[in-house]
Order: structure tokens, then sequence, then C-alpha cells
């Protein structure tokens, strides 16, 4: 039964891109990139316990990298796998001040280093054009051809559905059993012979890879980077997505990813059915922190724990 | 020479500003052992109280007072109604709980009709004027915040070392079962250092709107704030006061000689060198880590 | 599982028919516009808003154009692109729109402009920026303010001009805006024959602008040109002012509003401005502008400035197009039709505009405006600008 509905499930998602209007198309195209980063996150702040606040610069890294190696010329199945490249090395570099760091003083660590690399994005002009920002070109890839729309939709919902697979091969692997050791008891994880500054580093550089990947293909759906849409906000909002989603579960990384897109474009729909009184300014943000506030408060295991209590 | 003192003393001034934000920061960790990150958008928040009570005509001193005593209430309650539950909760859904409480109170007031997307002017009794100080003018705004951070600084350092109540809120957050143990209702304690926080914001809101007017977005000043409690030692009254001095000497020094941008991320190398070489911060040497 | 279901029927629900002409129905012309109403720059989104809203409602109370109704469709970005790409989505979708009419912000027009563009919709007059939103020439792109390469340049020459200065300083804000500033300056430099004394920059949301006032201030600039939005305008000049410095800046017209004289206060005198379209003050406002003031406030009970007579000139050029384009309007008649308009100088002060079949954006004059007595007066003329 289970599985006659994921499939049946799978069967819709693959043929979305016939059914959907493209508004429609581009909401899931961002729930899956988003449902990418997300599952790097996931397993860093939600199986790991470390609380990351830069994973937008390891997008940022990503959509850079994707950008100015498609510029010159390289297909997609080489510039993907780079562009996640440079974002794990970012992620190392970021996980050097966490080795020694936990808790509070780890996501304010992080905090300043996405700071850091937004403002190198922004004065390292001769490359990624500072401020003024890059255009991007659809992706072009070997096999493939130009991915329209429709092309970039299927490719991100085949590496989210990936990444959601790894993801969950992981954690039922022994290093993923002691990446939740680490959050549980870090003392503890040690004595059993897991080597937290390792392990933490590894989780940095693939949860920076995942971002890398799911920034490579912002920046094609987008076919716009700069600096200002990498900023903490983003990685606050990746977050969010998690903890209104789940904080520890699969399933949450997607809802929470639907919530996140979805959200504002029901609150946009809402206002074009009231005739004239328009929904003040600031409703969105009002909202969202209130979902955030009330899912910690009540629903602490997020949309996937209400959803799972209801079937 | 002249050059030299002339940029100390802004940085004392705009340092000031963060110093007075960072007592905030540094009061409701110390009691409660949280990294508020609503701690700018309070501020905020007390800089329109501010604006509100002197358009219905409160004099300058006594919209200060109310807008501190309104916040405060707004925190005691915000403390009551969102913290309180989670109060063993791992860091993670704290964090984010006090970010969406950031989000509510950004959201909320951007959402006042006619005022939220505005920037306001609240007027001080001393505007414009300024004093000369070694041949180097000083807004008198700025030198007010200087006093204030100094009295307040030194008013909560009196407190947690002496006052009993001060060193209940210290033990309850250097260690909470042994604090109840002792007697110490924690509850009543957390909401205490949230009422605190929150009035100090609301004073640097209504405080900072001479010199970064009242607008939504003025909490950010809060991420500059962050860093200075943190190179200051995050438990550490002096400590937020002397890391908020630091950076704004250190931004205004290297906004003069060092290239364009070191000034903007001047706050951020600093704080991971602080962290990475000594956690406890610059000035905080008996600290412990609160891991 | 079921909730995702939920979603994606929801998702399919969206799609409509369109009509021939998108956007174009028998009772209504939809036209779309993507604002910031929540996010950082909100104050400006409201007020494109409402001047747009003005005008089409003047048209429509008088019948609207060949009998169709002007109906505005408002999406709020946020300032976000990721939520700028689905705005123009939803705005493509269904029965479409026949152009998107001021667009704000530079990072949600980079994203959206090929959007609209691709699917054969008129990109008119976006409140960003870019020289990309009118060149290269497309034929349904058209721009009705200049880059700030293009409008700072005349103003400070006519100041250099004027009161020989020699040594020229910029504080600009690091980013696309403060980008654009430098580059056009440093073109008229080098026609100069001059060089920068100082540049020195700050960070968006910066409240403290000591050290770089100082960093001028030490180089001994005679000119300072500001590219500062409001309160970083205020800040920096005060800054200047209480340190005795009273050397002549020259603010970017993103500091050229009544804010920064109404908030700043009378240590703002003195500060020079460049204008694009003048800010309408009622107490020097002749009939017609008087008229239109009262009837914004009532309208929308908040004050009009400049960015209100901005929303309301391109959507008047826009509805003049649309007169001229007949009873069956598709975006290359309305295109072809605004290459021809032409406009007077109109009640509040504004130069003429005109874009032409080689030239797409429609106002290519400043002027330079001055703080004096709590208010901006005019200084000088308008003055054509380059076509670089």
């Amino acid at each position: 039964m289970r599985r006659a509905r994921a499939g049946a499930l799978l069967a819709a998602l693959a043929a979305a891109p016939l059914l959907l209007s493209p508004w429609g198309l581009s909401q899931l195209s961002f729930v899956a990139i988003y449902a990418i980063a997300g599952a790097g996150l996931m397993l860093l702040a939600g199986y790991a316990g470390q609380l990351s606040l830069c994973h937008a610069a390891f997008i940022g890294i990503g959509a850079y990298a994707e950008a100015l190696l498609q510029a010159r010329g390289w297909p997609l199945e080489a510039s993907l796998p780079v562009a996640a490249a440079v974002a794990a090395l970012a992620g190392v570099a970021a996980a050097w001040p966490a080795r020694r760091l936990a808790g509070i003083h780890l996501a304010i660590a992080t905090l300043s280093f996405g700071f850091i690399v937004q403002e190198i994005m922004a004065r390292w002009e001769s490359l990624t054009g500072g401020n003024a920002g890059l255009v991007v070109a659809p992706a072009r890839s070997l096999l493939a051809g130009t991915l329209g729309e429709r092309g970039l939709y299927w490719l991100a919902l085949a590496l989210a559905l990936a990444a959601l697979w790894v993801l969950g091969r992981l954690l039922a692997s022994s290093a993923g059993r002691a990446l939740v050791a680490l959050r549980e008891d870090v003392v503890a994880a040690a004595i059993l012979g897991v080597a937290p500054a390792r392990l933490k580093t590894l989780a940095f550089a693939l949860a920076a890879a995942l971002a890398g990947v799911a920034g490579a293909l912002y920046a094609h759906k987008l076919r716009f980077v700069s600096p200002e849409q990498f900023d903490w906000v983003m990685s606050i909002e990746l977050l969010m997505m998690l903890v209104i989603g789940g904080l520890g579960s699969r399933a949450g990384i997607v809802l929470g990813a639907v919530f996140l897109i979805a959200l504002p474009q029901l609150i946009a729909l809402l206002r074009d059915l009231l005739p004239t009184a328009l929904p003040p300014a600031g409703l969105e943000l009002f909202a969202f922190g209130f979902a955030l506030v009330l899912s910690l408060r009540h629903a602490p295991a997020g949309l996937a724990g209400v959803l799972r209590r209801r079937l | 020479m002249s050059q030299i003192l002339s940029l100390a003393i802004a940085g004392v001034a705009a340092g000031c500003v963060y110093a007075l934000v960072a007592l905030g920061f540094v009061l409701i960790h110390k009691a409660t052992g949280v990294v508020n990150f609503a701690q700018g958008e309070l501020m905020m928040l007390g800089g329109f109280a501010g604006l509100a009570l002197a358009a219905v005509g409160w004099p300058w001193p006594l919209a200060l007072a109310g807008a501190a005593l309104a916040v405060a209430l707004c925190g005691l309650l915000a403390e009551r109604a969102v913290l309180r539950p989670l109060i063993d909760q791992p860091h993670i859904p704290v964090v984010m709980t006090t970010l969406g409480l950031g989000f509510m109170l950004k959201g909320g007031v951007t959402m006042l009709p006619g005022w939220g997307t505005e920037t306001h002017a609240l007027p001080t009794p001393f505007a414009g004027r300024a004093v000369e100080l070694a041949g180097t003018p000083v807004a008198a705004d700025h030198l007010v915040v200087i006093g204030v951070t100094a009295l307040l600084g030194l008013a909560l350092f009196i407190f947690f070392r002496h006052a009993t109540l001060g060193k209940a809120l210290r033990a309850t957050a250097q260690n909470p079962l042994g604090a109840r143990l002792v007697g110490i209702p924690l509850a009543r304690m957390h909401g205490l250092a949230w009422a605190l926080a929150a009035g100090v914001a609301a004073v640097a809101g209504v405080l900072l709107a001479p010199v970064t007017f009242v607008h939504a977005h003025m909490g950010l000043i809060g991420l500059k704030a962050l860093p200075a409690a943190v190179i200051g030692g995050f438990g550490s009254v002096p400590g937020a006061v002397a890391g908020g001095l630091l950076l704004g000497l250190v931004e205004s020094f290297a906004g003069f000689y060092a290239p364009d941008g070191i000034k903007d991320v001047a706050a951020h190398v600093l704080v991971l060198a602080v962290l990475l070489w000594r956690p406890a911060g610059l000035f905080g040497g008996r600290a412990q880590e609160n891991a | 599982m079921r909730l995702l279901f939920v979603f994606l029927a929801c998702l399919a629900f969206g799609a409509r028919a369109a009509p021939a002409v998108p956007g174009v129905t028998p009772t209504e012309i939809r036209v779309g516009s993507l604002q910031d109403l929540s996010g950082p720059i909100a104050a400006l989104g409201v007020h494109f808003r409402n001047g747009t809203l003005m005008r089409f409602e003047e048209e429509n109370a008088r019948g609207g154009v060949h009998g169709r109704r002007l109906k505005l469709l408002v999406e709020d970005t946020g300032y976000d692109p990721k939520r700028a790409v689905l705005a123009t989505e939803k705005l493509l979708g269904g029965p479409g729109v026949l152009a998107a009419l001021h667009n704000l912000g530079s990072p949600v027009v980079m994203a959206t402009m090929p959007r609209f563009l691709d699917a054969g919709v008129l990109h008119l007059f976006p409140a960003a920026p870019l020289k990309e939103v009118y060149e290269p020439l497309h034929p349904l792109k058209f721009g009705m303010s200049p880059s700030y390469a293009l409008s700072v340049p005349p103003a400070a020459r006519q100041l250099i001009a004027e009161h020989g200065f020699k040594r020229v300083g910029i504080l600009y804000q690091d980013d696309d805006m403060g980008r654009e500033v430098l580059r056009g300056m440093d073109g008229l430099l080098g026609e100069l024959g001059l060089k920068w004394c100082e540049q020195t920059s700050y960070k968006r949301g910066a409240t403290d602008f000591s050290s770089q006032i100082a960093r001028l201030k030490a180089a001994d600039c005679d000119f300072v040109v500001l590219a500062t939005v409001v309160r970083e305008t205020i800040g920096a000049y005060t800054e200047a002012r209480r340190g005795g410095w009273r050397v002549p800046m020259l603010v970017t017209a993103s500091g050229y509003t009544a804010q920064v004289h109404e908030l700043g206060g009378a240590a703002m005198e003195g500060l020079y401005g460049v204008v694009l379209l003048p800010h309408p003050y009622p107490a020097a406002a002749n009939r017609a502008l008087a008229d239109w003031i009262e009837r914004y406030r009532r309208q929308f009970k908040a004050e009009p400035n400049t960015w209100d007579v901005f929303a309301w000139a391109g959507a008047d050029l826009f509805v003049r197009a649309l007169r001229a384009a007949g009873p069956q309007p598709t975006p290359a008649r309305v295109a072809a039709a605004l290459e021809q308009v032409r406009t007077p100088r109109d009640f509040f002060g504004s130069p003429p505009f005109a874009v032409t079949a080689d030239d797409h954006l429609a106002l290519r004059q400043v002027r330079v405006a001055q703080i004096r007595n709590g208010r901006w007066e005019n200084v000088a003329d308008y003055l054509p600008i380059g076509r670089r």
C-alpha cells in the first residue's frame, strides 16, 4: 500500500511538467532545490546537532562556481560536481573553527563566516563581477543539451531524491550513528571512539557539498546571482524550513520546503482575493515567525510529526 | 596625532552604541544561558514605543521610561509564553524560537499602517548639539549614549556581583539544577532576566534614535553587537562594554587606514579570531565556556 | 505524503486559458508590477504602487482606454529574486499581462526581465538603476530613469565647472548603485583630466560614517559625491558638518527625497542633489499639482513623494501609448506607439519624455537641486545627459 502510494507520488512528480503551469512547476523546482540544501543542513543541524548559520554562503559558493564554470564552457556534468566540491572545501574551512566550538559559540562563528564569504563575493570583482552580479545562462549539458525549465526541474527532482536517499543510507550506517552520538553527548561519543573533530569536518563538508549542488541549480533557476542574495536571512530561512518541517526527519525536509515556498504564494493569493484591503506589509515575516514559534512550542517534531500523529 | 585622537574618540562613540545593545545580549545569556537573537528587534520595538509615546505628547524622559517599561513587559510576556516551555531544551530550538520571535516583532511593526515601512526621527532634547573634546567635536547624542552605557554597565555589574537577586540570576545560568535545589525560583529568574534585557534594549532603541533613526530594520545593529558581546566573553558585563569599545575602535581605525571593505568585516574576523584562540572572550579570563 | 498530493493538486489547479493577446480581455487590460511591499525597500514599493494605481484609476474613472478598464496586478517580492521569479510566472500564467510596469529592485529585475521579454510582454520603466533595462535595444523593453552612471556625471560636471573643484572624493554604498556611480564618475573625471582624491565605501545598514568622513577630510577633498540613500546621506553629511568641515556634497538621485531634510533637519542645509523628477511640495504647488496632491492624500492617506511622481509619469506614458495603439492593443503596437509619444513639460515640472526607435530611455535629463530653508530648491534647469 505504502509502496503503491510512493510510486504514484513519484509518477505524479515526474509528470508534473506536463500537467502544471510554469508557476506551479517553478514552485516545485524551488521545493526540490531547497530540499537538496535542506538535506545537507538536516544532517548537520538535525542529526549532528551542529547549528550552522552560514549555509547561504555554501549555496552562494556553489552558485558562483556553477555560473563561472558554465560561462567558461564547462558542461553540467563537469561543472556541477566541481561546484559541489568547491562548496565542500568551504565547508571544511568553516568546520575549522567549528572543531573547537560547540553550541551557541559555533552558531556565532558560522554567522561571522557567512558574512566574510559574502563580503568576498562582493569585493572579488575580477572573478565575481562584484555587486553588479552575474547573469547566468540556462544549464548546458553534454548529454541532454540545454536544459529549459522542465529539464531543470527534472534534474532538481532527481538530485533531491538522491540527496534524501543518500541521507537515509548515511544515517543507517555507523558513521551516521556516530553523528547522532555527537549531538547527544560529545564526551560519551569521544569515549566510544568517535573522533568529534573529524566527524564534524565530514558533516560540514557533506552539508556544504549538498548546498553547493543546490546553489548551482538555484543559479540556473534564477539566471542571475549577486552577493546580496546569499545573506544570513537565507541561512535562517533554511533552518526555519527544517524546524517547521521537523528536525531529525527526512519527510520534514520536504514538508518544510513546501511550507517555505508555498506560504508566500498562499498569502499572495489571499491578497488577490481581498478586493481593496491589502494585507499589510510585513505579514509574511510575521507569519513565518509565528509558525516557527508555534511549531517549536506545540509541535517540536514539526509538520512531519503532526502528520505522523494524524495518519 | 590629532588624527589618531579624533579617530579614537569617534571609535569610542560608535563602540558605546554596540556596547549598549550588547548589554542586553549579556543579560539574558548570563541569566538563562540563551542567546537572544531577537535582541535587536526588541531594541527596534523600544524605538517605536518611544516614538509612539512622543507622538501622543509625552516629554522625552517620560517617553524613554515608558518605552523601557512597555518593552520590559513584552520581554516578560515573551519569556512566559514562548521560552519558558523550552527551558530544558537543547540550544537549536531555543535559538530558533528567539529568531521566530524577532521575525514576529519585525513583521508586526512593519504591519503598522503608515508607520511600519517609514523612517522616523525621534527628537531628543540634546539633538544636534556637539561638544569639543581634544579638538574633536562629539555629538551630544553620542555623549549621552556613552554616559548611559557607563551607568547601565556599572549598575548591572554591581547588581550581578553584589545584589542577592543578581547572584541568584547568575547561579541559575551556571547551574540550573543546583539553583533549583537551593530554592531559587528558576522560572521567575528567567522572566526577570528577559524583562531587564528588554528594558535595556528599549533604552538603547530610544537613545540610538538620533544616530540611526527609528525604522523596522534598525535591529540589524544587533548583528554587530552580538560579536561585541562574544569578544567580551559572553557572560561578562564589563566584557560586553570592552568588546563594544574594541569593536568601535577597530572599525574606526580600519575604516581610516585599511582598504575598503575591511571595516565591514572587522567585527566578524575579530569574532572568529577570539572564538578560536580565546573562546572565553578577551576579557572573560575566569568565565567558563558555555558549550 | 497525502499533503504532497494535495500540494500537487493545488499547483495543477492554477492553469487557465489565455486570451489571444496576453493581458487583453474584452473588458480589461491587465498590467503586472513586481513591488517590494514587505522587504528592505518596502518604503519605495508602496509609493510605486500608489502612483501607478492613481494614474490607472484616473483613466478608469473616465471609462478606461478604448472601453477597457486598466487593472494593476501588484505582486509582493519582498526584494527576494526567488519570489520575484515565482511572481513573474504567476503573472504570465492564466490571462497573462500586457506589460510589466515599474518592477522594483535590481536583483528582482535582473532575474525576471528575461522571463517577461521571452514571453513577449512589454517591460516598462523598471525602478532599477541599471542600463540593462533599456540597453541593448530590445523592441519590448523601455527605461524611465537613467542608470546612475548616466545621471550623476552631468550634475557633477555642472558643479565642478561652476565652482572650480579640483579634488573630488566619493562615499559610496557597497552595492550595485555605488558601483554604477563610480563607473560614471570615473568617466567624467577622465574627461576633465582629474583623478579621484579619495574613494571610500560603507556596507548597507551602516550607522557610523566617522572614519569614512575622516578619510575624505584627511585627503583634503574639495567636493564629495555621496552615492548614498536616505539615512546614510544624513549620517555622512551631519558627520562632516559637525566636525566643521563644510565641503560641498552632491547626493545621487537615491538621496533626493524630502525625508533627507525632514529627518536630518537644519544640519542638511546646503546639500546638493541630483534630480530626475521633482518632489511634489504642497507649499509651492501650482493649481494642477495642488489638486493632484490633494487627490493622492485622499486616496492613500499618505504624503506623495518623488517616487509617486515617477510611478504616475510612467503609468501616464503607458496610458498615452495604449490610447495611440488603438482598440486592439498588442505589445508590438503599444511599443510602436510609445516610440511616437511626446509629452509636454508637465505640472510637476518634469522635463518632456521621449523615447525613439533607437533610444528606449524616456528620461535623458537631470537637474541639480540644493537644500535651502528646509526643502529642495532647484538651482539650475534640466541638463541633457550623454548617450554612454
